[in-house]
């Protein structure tokens, strides 16, 4: 059976109040600057502070009902209502003690001003007991509908459901190894049974997780931290087990771990459909892990969809991230099927970084050129002077076509690439 | 009138329903009517096709335009790079579209004598074909220029079997022919003459280039010249 517990603070509750509160009841209403409403047990009844006197400390207050628990915190300290019993509890307790400014949390049309409060004290209404007893249809005639309300909270009845305050949820998992742990393969099992705990506490809230934060202490030396960014949310312990894992053996922890902390940011999860008619693509997840596996074998740097720079200088362009999901709004119409041409186009292989070469007059046996290009000589300063090309076509004795260039900053030939 | 009995193993091998399965297999158009014609339709999906040939012998202008034809189609598709030859300009010249290509640079051109771009791009290649979802992966082995590291042959029947009933063909760019009976198509590619502009400019025109049907559905041992241009 539930009761509520209110803490009163005159001047205003403090965050101390709050961990007070947590440690009795996860579930707990701001009432008020002021007070503090618990939904408690009999045995949460237990862990309440001892009764203080009237002052400056915290009081509390239980009954059944949450205004009768708040109209008597107010008052004194460490009281208990039975159940039923709120109206002749609070009957002897001041009618003040219904002011606006007390009952301002409560969002109610209700206007107890000090000039009404003066009225019925005047008419010899003083305790919240005698408001109760006044006929509720005369009084709401006299003093309009809200009286009705007034005189429910006269007599310790609520006129609003209960509203806790739900934190945010927090999406951590931590632990500490009883031995220090020199290599990796352990803290797999460890970083699983986190994961699955993580994973199964996101699951709960409807969220999935779209970056993982490992923090791994070491016995030496300041912690480590690792992030794990993903492309797309995903609540898969597996898939993160093995993105963590292929992260930790291309760059393994430096000392002994001696802890380790998991922390997920929440996020929404995204539904993938895969459309009928267009053609089947890479699974996310599973093209997530292959390209960490590949990035390990490569280099992060080595891999991934590029794209031209708004340059002349040859051989310009970026590498970017190949999961970027595609944009809905970029939806193109349906594309005819290409039609068939005549030949494929001539293309260069290019060498990477150019060839120094040096060329016999009679290997060459045809040339064409030479496309002079430059740039960067508007910024160039000591080390980086700008570069400018005379680029040539030109056919070996064998047949082989390659592109060379002068590089006049270098004043040397290089071997640029060959035409296949 | 003698009945005949069929043992099972018999029924099964002539089933009507599992030899339209073995020889119904999607082709893929190379995007070029007379190569489509010499190699019966297209090259074969779920398979490795092979183009083996020198340098300026137009290997790399073919696999452009078939990457061109699946980004078209919208398929991703892969490019694993050994020597880190690949130009993403002369590709996107030739129609491809980036946005779609996966490029992995294993090596670098200057170790195209080492054995460790290749050994980097059969692993990544394996990757690939196990995770499924491209419509063309191309293995581009074609770098390499002193000492050609020895495949092992298992590599290539690993793909093979892996391929099997997907839709990823798998496009193996050599120097020499190397996958042997793993690939289901070998086009065999060598340069035949240059063609120059007239003087004064005397410009780069293109390549006259001859190719060869080895091994593939279409009509073998055919060889047939095609004009690639600049």
């Amino acid at each position: 059976m539930f009761r509520f517990a209110a803490f009163y603070r005159c001047e205003g509750i403090r965050a101390e109040d709050w961990s007070v509160a947590r440690k009795i009841s996860p579930r707990i209403e701001a009432w008020s600057p002021h007070a503090l409403l618990l939904e408690v047990t009999p045995r949460d009844e237990e862990n309440l502070p001892e009764p203080l006197l009237c002052g400056s400390s915290l009081r509390w207050a239980i009954a059944s009902m949450r205004t009768a628990a708040y109209l008597a915190a107010q008052q004194t300290s460490g009281i208990k209502i039975p159940a039923g019993k709120e109206a002749p509890s609070l009957a002897d307790f001041p009618i003040h003690l219904l002011r606006f400014e007390n009952l301002i949390s409560l969002s109610l049309p209700v206007r107890l001003t000090s000039e009404q409060l003066e009225l019925f004290s005047h008419c010899g209404v003083r305790t919240l007991g005698d408001l109760a007893a006044l006929p509720t249809v005369a009084l709401t005639a006299r003093l309009g509908l809200w009286a009705a309300s007034l005189q429910k909270l006269a007599r310790g009845e609520d006129l609003q459901p209960f509203q806790p305050v739900i934190p945010e949820p927090s999406f951590e998992e931590s632990q500490e190894l009883e031995w220090t742990l020199q290599m990796v393969e352990p803290l797999s099992f460890i970083l699983a049974n986190l994961l699955n705990r993580l994973c199964a506490r996101l699951n709960e809230h409807g969220l999935a997780t779209d970056r993982i934060d490992l923090r791994i202490t070491v016995e030496k030396g300041d912690p480590e931290e690792r992030s794990l960014q993903l492309a797309f949310p995903t609540t898969q312990p597996k898939l993160l087990l093995s993105l963590l894992q292929l992260d930790l053996q291309s760059h393994p922890p430096g000392n002994g771990v001696t802890g380790l902390a998991l922390r997920a940011q929440p996020c929404p999860p995204r539904i993938f459909q895969f459309s009928l008619l267009r053609p089947p693509s890479p699974h996310p997840e599973k093209l997530s892990r292959v390209l960490a596996q590949l990035e390990t074998l490569v280099g992060k740097d080595r891999i991934g969809t590029p794209s031209l720079l708004d340059t002349h200088y040859p051989d310009a362009f970026q590498l970017h991230s190949f999961l970027k999901a595609p944009s809905p709004k970029k939806r193109t119409a349906a594309k005819p099927h290409p039609v068939p041409k005549a030949s494929p186009c001539l293309a260069l292989r290019r060498f990477r970084p150019p060839r120094r070469v040096q060329f016999q007059p009679e290997e060459v046996v045809q040339r064409a050129g030479p496309w002079l290009s430059s740039g960067e000589w508007w910024t160039a300063r000591p080390g980086q002077p700008g570069w400018s090309h005379e680029e040539w076509d030109i056919e070996l004795s064998s047949g082989v076509l390659y592109r060379v260039f002068w590089d006049h900053v270098q004043s040397a030939w290089f071997l640029e690439g060959v035409y296949d | 009138m003698r009945a005949f009995r069929t043992s099972g193993a018999w029924r099964e091998k002539f089933s009507p329903q599992k030899s339209a399965i073995l020889h119904e297999r999607e082709i893929f158009s190379t995007g070029h009517f007379l190569w489509d014609q010499v190699l019966g339709g297209g090259l074969a999906r779920g398979r490795i096709s092979e183009i083996a040939g020198g340098e300026s012998s137009g290997r790399t202008a073919l696999v452009f335009s078939i990457l061109s034809q699946a980004t078209a189609l919208e398929e991703s598709v892969a490019y694993i790079d050994a020597f880190d030859m690949f130009d993403p300009f002369f590709a996107t010249h030739c129609g491809v579209e980036l946005s779609r290509l996966l490029w992995i640079r294993c090596g670098s051109s200057r170790q195209r004598s080492s054995s460790g771009g290749c050994q980097v791009a059969l692993k990544a290649a394996d990757l690939l074909v196990r995770a499924g979802g491209f419509g063309v992966i191309v293995l581009d082995l074609a770098g390499m220029q002193e000492h050609p590291y020895r495949i092992p042959f298992s590599c290539w029947w690993r793909l093979k079997q892996r391929l099997e009933g997907s839709r990823t063909l798998l496009l193996a760019l050599n120097k020499e022919p190397v996958t042997a009976s793993a690939s289901c198509t070998l086009l065999q590619m060598q340069c035949v003459k240059t063609q120059w502009g007239d003087p004064p400019l005397k410009l780069l025109k293109g390549k006259h280039i001859k190719a060869r049907l080895i091994r593939g559905k279409g009509c073998r041992d055919v060889s047939f010249c095609s004009f690639l241009p600049l």
